[in-house]
């Protein structure tokens, strides 16, 4: 009788819980372009960067203006050569063989207790870093608490990247990892982060972005799978909608959560990753005039 | 004529001679030949102004001082002089322009009268080398912009219209910033400026960014 009783909770709780026909979930195209050593500060320099008075007085996401043209600023990062009107490369010594971006499809549903996010994309080329020999490709997520750390509103994950990190223009310390101004955690201004990791025995990451990067202490991540085909990568994350570690956002419906993608493939390690511009992700909303908006499909 | 003591003759009446009293006697004409005679020569005068005035509006003739061929050489360069469709521009285009509207004829009149200055530069030498010339360079631009402001960019807007652009063509971030543009009042030459000759408006926000600094030094 007990042993029924297990068997029907557990075939119960996997039709509940089910991975999503993809199929039937709507595609978004992201490109995620190489970003070089373009931080938070290097945005808010009005010299480098002429929409510095959008950003502050209108509150122009990223995105707005750059999501059609990402891919091209990444292929000029990626040359050495400097963007618009910054008179400064933005990447003095790019990794040889790199491309300026990646095309991910991007998906993502829920159900009523779990997240689902899946990506693909093709592997461009090689280059001739390899920086973190154990993971051939990482992929993460990254996101607040629905408006929680108020810069990402406008930029995703920019809000966390800054000058003084390692490998950036002014670091000092080259252990410094990424953070947040003003983090608090009690107050749910950091952000979550999830990433998979393609190494043989790697175990996925559920940590988040406060006043530094932590890598642990999440226990909302219940899986996140990689499969490569030929050049072709699928990542797939299951996670569930309640934050239940520490560093863990609950994601609920009304809300709308900023969130970022980083992909470090090629053995690539720091900042030598692609990166999205800050996107939005909703339940079941409809929020039509964003364009950066994303509307997470109910299984 | 007759000497009949009762007409008197038109050279007794006006008895200067030579070419003023030929002025100024009047003619035996009937009104009708007179009208006819004047809307001719007034169509040749008119003419003649006209190509007088287009004939100094021609790049040849700007470039003639060689002073002008160090902003043409750099106009060269840039997309409003070669691109893709083979649309182009010279120096009247944006310097002396009136538009397609009938009543700016006047504007144009008096920029070409006001283009008399140039002569008087020319002959004092005010940038007769290179060096003078960039010395100079911020001053006759901010005369130039400020032309245009007042103009509303009428310039731009003789071949460029808010209303015609096609978003599909342009890049988000162009979509976005005209878009900003029509809400603010913004006109165009506020954001560009140094489309068509060596930029020199970073030296203009770096004057203004300076002149912010001394006020904000002088508050007590």
């Amino acid at each position: 009788m007990k042993k029924m009783a297990v068997v029907l909770m557990l075939t119960l709780a996997g039709t509940v819980c089910a991975a999503p026909d993809w199929s039937k979930v709507p595609v978004r195209k992201i490109n995620l372009f190489y970003p070089g050593q373009a931080s938070l500060e290097w945005a808010m320099t009005k010299p480098d960067h002429s929409a510095v008075p959008d950003i502050v007085d209108k509150k122009r996401s990223c995105a707005k203006c750059h999501e059609g043209d990402a891919n091209e600023i990444g292929d000029k990062i990626v040359k050495g050569q400097p963007v618009g009107i910054s008179k400064k490369v933005i990447d003095p010594s790019p990794p040889k063989g790199k491309v300026g971006f990646t095309p991910v499809m991007f998906q993502t549903a829920y159900d009523a207790e779990r997240i689902y996010f899946r990506f693909d994309w093709t592997l461009a080329q090689a280059s001739d870093k390899k920086l973190d020999p154990k993971n051939e490709v990482k992929l993460t997520m990254m996101f607040d608490g629905g408006g929680t750390v108020e810069g990402s509103v406008l930029n995703g994950c920019w809000e966390t990247c800054h000058n003084d990190l390692r490998s950036m223009k002014d670091a000092k310390d080259d252990k410094k990892t990424k953070y947040i101004k003003g983090a608090d955690l009690a107050s749910g201004k950091f952000m979550d982060l999830i990433q998979y990791r393609s190494g043989k025995g790697e175990k996925p990451a559920d940590g988040y972005v406060a006043e530094g990067r932590e890598m642990e202490g999440g226990k909302s991540l219940i899986k996140a799978d990689g499969k490569k085909e030929g050049n072709k990568w699928v990542v797939t994350f299951e996670r569930s909608l309640a934050g239940l570690g520490k560093g863990d956002h609950t994601i609920a419906a009304g809300k709308v959560y900023n969130f970022g993608i980083a992909l470090h493939e090629d053995y690539s390690n720091a900042r030598f990753h692609y990166v999205s511009l800050g996107y939005q992700l909703g339940l079941d909303k409809a929020m039509p005039d964003v364009k950066n908006y994303i509307s997470v499909v109910k299984q | 004529m007759k000497d009949d003591g009762k007409t008197v003759s038109k050279k007794s009446r006006y008895p200067r001679g030579g070419v003023s009293g030929w002025l100024m006697r009047p003619p035996k004409y009937s009104l009708l030949r007179a009208l006819t005679a004047g809307s001719i020569c007034g169509i040749l005068v008119w003419g003649g102004l006209n190509t007088a005035m287009e004939y100094s509006n021609r790049t040849e003739f700007c470039t003639s001082c060689h002073e002008m061929t160090i902003p043409d050489e750099e106009l060269k360069k840039t997309v409003h002089y070669k691109n893709r469709s083979g649309t182009t521009v010279s120096c009247a285009d944006c310097h002396v322009a009136s538009s397609k509207h009938p009543g700016d004829y006047a504007r144009k009149l008096t920029m070409k009268i006001l283009a008399a200055r140039d002569v008087i530069g020319k002959m004092t030498g005010v940038v007769d080398t290179p060096e003078k010339y960039e010395a100079h360079r911020l001053t006759m631009a901010k005369r130039v912009w400020a032309k245009m402001k007042e103009s509303d960019s009428q310039e731009c807007r003789n071949c460029h219209h808010y209303a015609t652009m096609d978003p599909a063509k342009q890049k988000d971030r162009s979509v976005v910033k005209h878009e900003g543009a029509v809400e603010d009042g913004k006109t165009c030459i506020e954001c560009h400026k140094g489309i068509a000759h060596k930029p020199v408006h970073q030296l203009l926000e770096q004057e203004e960014a300076a002149a912010a600094a001394a006020a904000a030094a002088k508050k007590p």
